[in-house]
C-alpha cells in the first residue's frame, strides 16, 4: 500500500487527537503570533467612535450559550466597553431567551465593570430582558417599544426609568447593534426595523458560520460593518487595547487550528491528485 | 469554603458534559448520551420557565388586578395548543397555529419584499464600475471588486434562467455564462464551510481553555470516559458478534 493510500485510510481519531494537540499548545504557553486587523473591523470601531453624544443605541444580545462562549462573548464583551466609554445611552436586550441572562454575564467582565461604575443604571443604560415573539415581537417593538415591554430585567416599570421617557419606537434609536448567532438575527431586524427607520444604522457581530449570508447587506450598505466570528472579535480587542493574556491565547490558538485545517485541506488535495496520477487519470 | 467547593463542583460537571460530549469523536459512549440528552432536556425545561415567567408578569397579572382585561384573548387562543394532543378536538389547535403562521409570514413578507429585495437590486445597480476617491484617486481593487460582482451576479441569474433554448446561440451564450455563474456558487458554498469550520473550531476552543483550568477534572475525566467508551465498545462488539 503506497503512503497516499495509507493516508487517505488514516482513522480520524487521529486527526481529532493533532487538533487537541495544536490547539492545547498556545492555551498553556501563548506563543503571541501576529494578526492583521481586517477594514471591516476598522469600520465598526469607527462607526461607534463616530456615535455624536446623547445617541441611543440598541444592543441586542441574541445570542445562544454557545455562540457565546466561543465567538460572540468576547465582540459582545468588547462592543459593550466601547459604548460605555461613549456618551451614549444603551438599551440591552435580546429576542432570545438564552441571550438575556448573558447580558449580565457581559458586564461582570473586567473592562466593562471598570466603565460601568462611570455610568448609572435607569439613565445612560437599561437592560430590558428577554422580548418573545421572535421577529412579530420585533415589530411590536419597533411600532411601540413601551406597550411591547412591560419592566426591564429586575421588573422596574419603563415609567421608572428615566432614559426611556423619550424613547417610544424605532424612530428614536439611533443604532443598533446586534451580536447573533441565527434567527431571529440581523435580517429580521432588517425587515422590522431599518425598514420603518431607514435612517437606522446597524452593526453586526457575527459568527463565523453566518459571515458569508451578511456580506451582501454590507455591500449593499444596510449594515456599516461587521465583525467577523473569533478573529473579528480579537481585532476589535487589539483596537480598543483591552487584550489580556488569555485573548492572546485564544488568538494563538484560533490561528493555530487554521494553521492545522489548511495543512489537513494540503495534504488531502496533494494525495488525492497524487492517487489519481498513480491510476492513470481515472478517478 | 462553601464558595471553593460550589465552584470545584461546577468545574467538575462542567469537565464531564464538556468532555462527554467530545468523547463522540472517539466512540459512542453512555457520557455522550448522558450530556446528550440532558442538553435537550435543560434547553427545554429552561424555555419553559422563561416563558412561564413573562407570560405570569405580562399577561396575568394586568388580568388578576383588572388593569387590562383583553390580555384574556391571546390567553385563551394560546391556551387552544393543547389540543394537539387530542384526536377529536385536533381542529381547535388549528386557529392558534394559522394566527401565528399567518401573521408571521405577513410580517416577513412586507419588509422582506424592501429590505432583502429591492435595497440589494439597488445597491447592485448602484454600484460604480470606475471607482475615483475624492482624496485617493483612483482604486484599482474597488473597481476589479465592483467588476467581479457584476460578472458574477449576472453568471449566477443566468444560471438559472431556463427561459432560452440552449440550442439557439443566445441560449449558448446564457449557458457559458452559467458556467461563470456555477464557479460563483461553488466559491460561495466554499466560503461558508470554511467559515463554518473556524466557527466550531472557536466554540472548541471556548471549552478546551476552560477545561484547561483544573487540569485533575480534565485528566481524570477524559481518562474515565476513554475507559469507559473503550469498554462498552468491545462489549457492543461482542454482543455483534454472538448476535
Amino acid at each position: 500500500m503506497s503512503f497516499w493510500k495509507k493516508l487517505e485510510a488514516v482513522d480520524v481519531r487521529i486527526i481529532y487527537l493533532i487538533l487537541w494537540i495544536a490547539i492545547g499548545i498556545p492555551l498553556l504557553t501563548p506563543l503571541y503570533l501576529p494578526l492583521s486587523i481586517s477594514p471591516d473591523t476598522v469600520l465598526y470601531y469607527k462607526a461607534i467612535e463616530a456615535l455624536p453624544a446623547g445617541s441611543v443605541v440598541v444592543l441586542g444580545m441574541d445570542v445562544s450559550p454557545a455562540g457565546y462562549g466561543g465567538e460572540l462573548g468576547p465582540q459582545a464583551r468588547a462592543t459593550t466597553y466601547h459604548l460605555f466609554t461613549k456618551p451614549v445611552k444603551v438599551i440591552f436586550l435580546s429576542f432570545w431567551e438564552t441571550g438575556a441572562p448573558l447580558i449580565q454575564d457581559v458586564w461582570k467582565n473586567q473592562f466593562v465593570a471598570g466603565e460601568l461604575k462611570n455610568k448609572k443604571y435607569g439613565e445612560d443604560y437599561v437592560n430590558l430582558h428577554w422580548i418573545p415573539g421572535s421577529e412579530t415581537g420585533m415589530a411590536a417593538f419597533a411600532e411601540d417599544i413601551w406597550k411591547t415591554v412591560a419592566a426591564d430585567y429586575k421588573g422596574t416599570k419603563l415609567a421608572d426609568l428615566p432614559m426611556m421617557a423619550k424613547i417610544k419606537s424605532i424612530n428614536d434609536i439611533t443604532m443598533l447593534i446586534v451580536i447573533e448567532t441565527g434567527t431571529p438575527g440581523g435580517p429580521e431586524y432588517l425587515r422590522q426595523w431599518q425598514a420603518r427607520n431607514r435612517n437606522l444604522k446597524m452593526l453586526i457581530g457575527s459568527l463565523g458560520v453566518s459571515v458569508p449570508g451578511n456580506i451582501p447587506y454590507v455591500a449593499s450598505g444596510q449594515y456599516i460593518s461587521l465583525l467577523r466570528g473569533g478573529r473579528g472579535a480579537t481585532e476589535y480587542q487589539r483596537i480598543l487595547n483591552i487584550v489580556t493574556p488569555t485573548d492572546v491565547q485564544s488568538a494563538d490558538a484560533m490561528t493555530m487550528s487554521h494553521v492545522v485545517v489548511l495543512v489537513f485541506l494540503l495534504v488531502g488535495n496533494i494525495g488525492y491528485l497524487a492517487l489519481k496520477g498513480q491510476k492513470g487519470g481515472k478517478k | 469554603m462553601a464558595a471553593d467547593l460550589a465552584t470545584m463542583i461546577g468545574i467538575y460537571v462542567y469537565a464531564l458534559f464538556a468532555l462527554g460530549a467530545y468523547s463522540f469523536t472517539y466512540k459512542d459512549n453512555s457520557f455522550f448520551r448522558f450530556a446528550e440528552h440532558t442538553y435537550v432536556a435543560l434547553s427545554i425545561s429552561y424555555n419553559a420557565a422563561v416563558s412561564y415567567g413573562y407570560i405570569r408578569f405580562t399577561a396575568v397579572q394586568p388580568i388578576l388586578t383588572g388593569k387590562d382585561m383583553t390580555f384574556i384573548i391571546p390567553l385563551l387562543i394560546g391556551a387552544l395548543f393543547i389540543f394537539f394532543f387530542s384526536k377529536k378536538y385536533f381542529w381547535l389547535y388549528r386557529f392558534p397555529i394559522s394566527i401565528v403562521t399567518g401573521t408571521g409570514m405577513g410580517l416577513a413578507m412586507s419588509g422582506t419584499i424592501s429590505a432583502q429585495f429591492l435595497d440589494q437590486v439597488i445597491a447592485t445597480v448602484r454600484m460604480p464600475l470606475y471607482v475615483v476617491d475624492k482624496i485617493l484617486g483612483f482604486q484599482a481593487m474597488d473597481t476589479l471588486n465592483n467588476w467581479l460582482i457584476l460578472i458574477m451576479v449576472l453568471g449566477t441569474l443566468a444560471y438559472f434562467f431556463f427561459s432560452i433554448p440552449p440550442e439557439t446561440a443566445l441560449g449558448a451564450a446564457t449557458s457559458k455564462l452559467g458556467l461563470i455563474g456555477r464557479w460563483t456558487m461553488m466559491i460561495a458554498f466554499g466560503s461558508a464551510f470554511g467559515n463554518t469550520v473556524m466557527t466550531r473550531m472557536n466554540l472548541f476552543i471556548g471549552v478546551y481553555k476552560n477545561l484547561l483550568r483544573d487540569y485533575t477534572s480534565f485528566l481524570g475525566l477524559a481518562a474515565l470516559i476513554l475507559i469507559v467508551a473503550t469498554l462498552e465498545g468491545q462489549r457492543a462488539k461482542k454482543a455483534e458478534q454472538k448476535a
